[in-house]
């Protein structure tokens, strides 16, 4: 029985898993990379609060990144720097709007720009749109949609955890999914 | 976000239309209404795009709210302790009291297996499993269990790998995981008894691995030397860091 380790796998094949929101692989990366950018923001004036929604914020750009084709590497350990980068930078921009002074010295202040996603500026503003909208759904919408399209159960396996027949489940998720373009419609055209 | 306009609705039915061609699941019915629709309808590709994001945003709120989970149980004990905001003019004061608990500390420490205990409680990870794609009848039993191993119902694991375990295609790969769910809670003596097969021949899959976890039971149960020569076998990145630990203790 030959399988893929989700350790030392391939860059395909890490991206691949990012793609198909793999939870062992997710929380693999996640776990690897947050020290060197907990170190770093700690480092200079900021709390672990802060590093960790700094590490957040860049962990979903290179989740983003990685579903709409645009995350170009050729190793593995392009990850780890590209998600280092931005945090990085990050923190750097958010040190600059508080005026704080850095306290160890930054080699050349952002270490260069983060490389161009090649994402427009509207499917980062309508996505970031959603994820507004999603946090003012309600919580079984949240609950439904994040099954089926995070965690990709079907239909009627929610069905049968949620005590609804299979209709009903499909019948929800559109009602919730045309619930959240309306909030999503409201915030884009603001 | 002045440019985006989003002055089109999106029926229910589209939704449901455009959703099956991203996924490639159209019936043929379906994908003749589909091809209507592209000809017919001048909104259809801004549709498309807008439905591919919904649904990628939607995945993207779902890791987000992940996310504080993934942080307690993922990240390191020591690096959240080490990281507590603390205002930097008491951190040397902090630190230098660190330093004077942590040597009295170091002095009241006579039984070495504590040291041992500390060392397994310090590198023991469980195995993140491996990758599940709800494969061939053959496998299901197997995918089945591994997706509750990696949601860390070790005993859902265990009991659906038991009856798989009785069949012919059960090899290392299985025993492997077993032995990583019967560690996860606590179960050293099975975990080990399943480890040992696999340490036996390093020519086995899962060789590596093995060693590493059975080194790390032996080090729990103060055989440091036994330990170092299955761990110096593993290939895990803390090796190098472990072993000299082990041997300054």
């Amino acid at each position: 029985m030959q399988q893929a380790r989700s350790t030392n796998l391939s860059l395909h094949n890490i991206l691949s898993a990012i793609k198909a929101n793999d939870e062992a692989v997710i929380r693999q990366l996640y776990a690897d990379n947050y020290p060197a950018i907990a170190q770093f923001v700690t480092k200079n004036n900021g709390t672990s609060d802060d590093a960790q929604d700094i590490y957040q914020e860049a962990f979903l750009a290179l989740w983003r990144n990685i579903q709409l084709n645009k995350f170009q590497a050729s190793e593995p350990s392009a990850i780890s720097a590209y998600l280092y980068q931005v945090a990085r930078n990050k923190w750097i921009d958010q040190l600059r709007s508080r005026k704080t002074k850095p306290m160890v010295a930054l080699v050349d202040e952002r270490m260069g720009e983060i490389p161009e996603d090649g994402v427009s500026q509207d499917t980062h503003q309508y996505l970031d749109a959603v994820k507004n909208g999603f946090s003012s759904l309600g919580s079984k919408c949240r609950d439904l949609l994040n099954r089926f399209y995070y965690q990709k159960q079907s239909l009627r396996e929610i069905a049968s955890e949620l005590n609804w027949t299979e209709p009903t489940a499909k019948n929800n998720k559109y009602r919730c999914l045309q619930e959240l373009r309306t909030l999503v419609k409201t915030k884009v055209q603001k | 976000m002045n440019s985006m306009k989003l002055d089109y609705d999106i029926t229910t039915e589209e939704m449901e239309l455009i959703e099956k061609h991203l996924v490639n699941e159209l019936t043929p019915d379906q994908a003749l209404l589909f091809d209507q629709k592209s000809k017919n309808d001048p909104d259809w590709p801004k549709k498309i795009e807008e439905m591919r994001l919904l649904m990628l945003g939607v995945q993207e709120s779902s890791l987000r709210n992940m996310f504080s989970e993934y942080h307690k149980k993922e990240v390191p004990a020591q690096t959240s302790t080490r990281l507590k905001s603390i205002p930097a003019a008491k951190r040397w004061l902090i630190a230098a009291s660190v330093f004077i608990v942590f040597s009295i500390a170091a002095w009241l420490l006579i039984f070495r297996n504590d040291e041992d205990r500390s060392l397994y409680a310090k590198y023991y990870r469980p195995d993140p499993g491996l990758l599940t794609a709800m494969g061939p009848a053959s496998n299901y039993l197997f995918e089945k269990g591994m997706v509750e191993y990696k949601n860390e119902e070790y005993e859902k694991a265990l009991s659906t790998w038991a009856g798989f375990a009785r069949t012919a295609t059960a090899g290392d790969t299985l025993h492997f995981f077993m032995a990583m769910a019967n560690q996860a809670l606590g179960r050293l003596d099975s975990a080990k008894s399943l480890l040992a097969g696999i340490t036996a021949d390093s020519g086995r899959p899962f060789y590596q691995e093995a060693c590493w976890y059975y080194g790390l039971i032996l080090l729990k149960e103060g055989q440091k030397s036994e330990a170092s020569n299955y761990i110096e076998r593993s290939e895990h990145p803390g090796k190098a860091e472990l072993l000299k630990e082990i041997k300054s203790n």
